[in-house]
C-alpha cells in the first residue's frame, strides 16, 4: 500500500501533518521539531523570556495550553526559568472535569507544579450559575474571559511570578488583527502583540504569547502527539458572533490561499511600530477602588461585571 | 465510504459516494474546512494526502 512519506530529505517515516503553506508533509518527529523550533524562535524574536524569569503558564487543559506546556518547558529549562502552571476552574459542569484532568496529568508528566483556583472562590459564582442569571449566551461568554484574566493576574502576582504565558495561537492573532481593523480600533491594535499586559509596571503581570505564530490546527496536532488522550471542543458557553464569522472567513481563505493567516500577522507586525507611535499612549493605570487591581477607570472590568451579576 | 465526524463533542456518521479518495478530497466533499480538523484513519493521525478507502475507520476531529 502506498504510504505518504515525510517531506524531509532522507526521511522514510510516515507523514502525519500537512503544512500547506510550506507545501510539505512531515512525520511525527520532524513536525514536532519544526513546532518546537518555531516556539523557540518566537520567544527569541520578541524577547518574551529572560534568564531567571519566574513564569506561570495559564493552563486550561485545552489543545493550545497543552501545546504551550510541552513546547515551552524545554525552552525554559535551557534558560533556567522556573515554570509552574495555573489552572482556573470556571465551574462548567462536565467540561471542567475533563480539562482539569488533562492539565493535571500533563503537568505531572513534565514535573510542573500546578496551582488551581476557581470562579466559585475568587468571584463568588461558577459559570453555570452565571449562565443561569444571564439569558444571552454571548454575554455569558464575555464574563469568563474577564474573570479569568483577573484571577490569573492577581494569583500570578501573589505567587511571585513576573510573567504569564498564554496559549493564544496564530488563528487568534490573525482574527484579532482583522477584527480591530474592521472595527477601526487602532488603539487596541497598537496594544496588541505577542507581549502584552499594557504596561510593564505596577500590578500588571506581563503576558506573553509564545504560540503567536503557531496555527491552531498545528497546536491541536502537537498536543495530540504528546497526549493522545486530549479532547477537543469549545466550552458550551463559548460564542463570539463576530469572531466566529472572521474565523470562518480566515479558514476558508487559508484553504484557498495557504499562508494567509501568517501573512496577515506578519503585515501587522511590520506596521506595529508605526501604530505604537501614533496610537500607543495608554498612560499608567490606576487601581480599582473595589479590589485594588490595576485599571484605567475607577473600577476594573471584573468588579463592574460582578456588580452587574449581583443585580440580576 | 463511512465516516465518523466528531464535531463539538457530538458524534455524527457520514457517508461518501466514493470507494477511494484522499483526506483533502473527502473533507471537501463533506464540506468540512481542513483547517478546522484533524483526521484519524484506523485510529492513527494521517496527513491530508493520505488515501482513504472503503473499510477504513475514519474519524474527523474538530480542533476548536
Amino acid at each position: 500500500m502506498l504510504m505518504i512519506k515525510c517531506g524531509r530529505k532522507g526521511c522514510e517515516r510516515k507523514a502525519v501533518a500537512t503544512l500547506h503553506y510550506m507545501n510539505m508533509s512531515l512525520c511525527k518527529k520532524h513536525f514536532k521539531e519544526l513546532f518546537e523550533k518555531r516556539v523557540k524562535r518566537t520567544t527569541r524574536e520578541f524577547g518574551l523570556l529572560k534568564k531567571n524569569d519566574k513564569l506561570a503558564l495559564a493552563l486550561s487543559g485545552g489543545k493550545d495550553s497543552t501545546a504551550l506546556l510541552y513546547a515551552l518547558k524545554p525552552v525554559c529549562d535551557s534558560m533556567r526559568i522556573h515554570v509552574e502552571g495555573i489552572y482556573i476552574n470556571e465551574g462548567t459542569e462536565g467540561y471542567c472535569v475533563k480539562k482539569r484532568a488533562i492539565a493535571e496529568r500533563n503537568c505531572e508528566k513534565l514535573g510542573v507544579p500546578l496551582h488551581e483556583f476557581s470562579f466559585a472562590e475568587e468571584i463568588g459564582s461558577t459559570m453555570d450559575e452565571i449562565a443561569g442569571k444571564e439569558a444571552r449566551k454571548a454575554t455569558t461568554c464575555a464574563y469568563c474571559g474577564v474573570f479569568k484574566r483577573w484571577i490569573v493576574n492577581k494569583k500570578a502576582r501573589e505567587l511571585g511570578f513576573n510573567k504569564v504565558a498564554t496559549g493564544h495561537n496564530l488563528d487568534d492573532s490573525a482574527q484579532t488583527v482583522l477584527m480591530n481593523m474592521m472595527r477601526n480600533e487602532p488603539f487596541r491594535l497598537a496594544r496588541f502583540g505577542p507581549k502584552g499586559g499594557i504596561v510593564e509596571a505596577g500590578k500588571f503581570i506581563t503576558r506573553i504569547k509564545p504560540l503567536f505564530k503557531s496555527p491552531e490546527r498545528e497546536n491541536a496536532l502537537y498536543a495530540m502527539l504528546n497526549d493522545p488522550g486530549i479532547v477537543f471542543g469549545p466550552c458550551k458557553y463559548s460564542t463570539e458572533a463576530f469572531r466566529d464569522e472572521v474565523r470562518d472567513f480566515l479558514n476558508r481563505t487559508e484553504e484557498k490561499h495557504p499562508g494567509t493567516k501568517i501573512r496577515i500577522v506578519n503585515s501587522f507586525l511590520s506596521i506595529k511600530p508605526s501604530l505604537e507611535n501614533g496610537f500607543g499612549g495608554v498612560g499608567t493605570p490606576g487601581t480599582c477602588s473595589e479590589c485594588g487591581e490595576p485599571t484605567s477607570g475607577d473600577y476594573c472590568k471584573c468588579c463592574e461585571m460582578r456588580k452587574e451579576l449581583e443585580k440580576k | 465510504m463511512d465516516f465518523l465526524l466528531r464535531l463539538n463533542f457530538k458524534e455524527k456518521k457520514a457517508k461518501l459516494e466514493c470507494s477511494k479518495c484522499t483526506v483533502s478530497e473527502a473533507l471537501k466533499k463533506l464540506r468540512v474546512l481542513r483547517e478546522t480538523v484533524l483526521v484519524k484513519k484506523n485510529g492513527k493521525l494521517v496527513c491530508d494526502e493520505e488515501t482513504l478507502k472503503q473499510g477504513d475507520a475514519v474519524e474527523v476531529l474538530q480542533v476548536r
